[in-house]
């Protein structure tokens, strides 16, 4: 594996809690503290990418199918009133 | 720049801003719907038996499917059961419409923060000081303060 050396800058106090990670033993200095924040971070993200991708895929897919019916075609209020009917037909079914 | 907010705000989505935001025709119901797996981050959506039915009664059966993968997907949070008789009672003497009576005792049930609607009647008439009731386009505004 390749290793590339860079410099940082880091607010003073961020650089002196890391040292005391170190201290205590968490990680055996401050190259290795960095590599595994980064692998974490990275892992993270990629995960966060890709379930981003998944929602926002399925809810254009819905979007698309319901593109084709009926109800994509009415107004606001129409569909207000028809959200309305179904509120009180299912109440009444549970609740009455 | 998304505002911080404390982890784990509870947020009652109703059908209303589910069935627009699945359209896409309305502008905010449409943002907020759409950007649900980043606004989780902040906030729990949740929603109920009586709402989850109200998108079924008024979306083709051939596209059910699909909506259970989006509540199986685990984003907005579904609650199966039935409101305790004596908290919706509350929200019926409050002169609350058949059913929003069900979606305003789930909001409290659920110890939630915000409604969000587009129904002008509950915005308009329903005075409560357990959770703020609001539109998406509100919703958004407060939380991209």
């Amino acid at each position: 594996m390749e290793f590339k050396k860079v410099n940082i800058t880091l607010p003073a106090q961020l650089l002196e809690k890391s040292r005391q990670l170190i201290d205590r033993g968490l990680y055996s200095n401050f190259s290795d503290l960095v590599r595994s924040s980064l692998r974490r971070e990275i892992k993270e993200d990629k995960e966060l990418l890709t379930e981003n991708n998944e929602w926002t895929n399925l809810v254009e897919s819905i979007r698309e199918d319901l593109k084709k019916t009926e109800l994509a075609k009415l107004s606001e209020a129409e569909i207000l009133k028809r959200i309305r009917r179904s509120r009180e037909k299912i109440y009444d079914e549970d609740y009455a | 720049m998304m505002k911080i907010m404390p982890k784990e705000i509870i947020v009652v989505l109703d059908s209303n801003e589910l069935i627009f935001g699945l359209i896409g025709k309305e502008q905010y119901p449409k943002i907020l719907i759409g950007n649900l797996n980043k606004l989780k981050l902040n906030c729990s959506f949740r929603i109920n038996r009586q709402i989850v039915k109200e998108v079924l009664d008024n979306i083709p059966n051939y596209h059910h499917g699909k909506f259970f993968r989006l509540i199986d997907y685990g984003i907005i949070k579904y609650d199966s059961k039935i409101i305790d008789k004596n908290l919706l009672n509350k929200y019926s003497n409050l002169k609350l419409k058949k059913g929003d009576n069900v979606i305003a005792a789930y909001a409290e049930s659920v110890k939630a923060k915000t409604l969000i609607s587009e129904n002008r009647h509950f915005l308009k008439e329903l005075k409560t000081r357990k959770f703020k009731i609001v539109n998406a386009e509100q919703f958004l505004k407060d939380i991209l303060k």
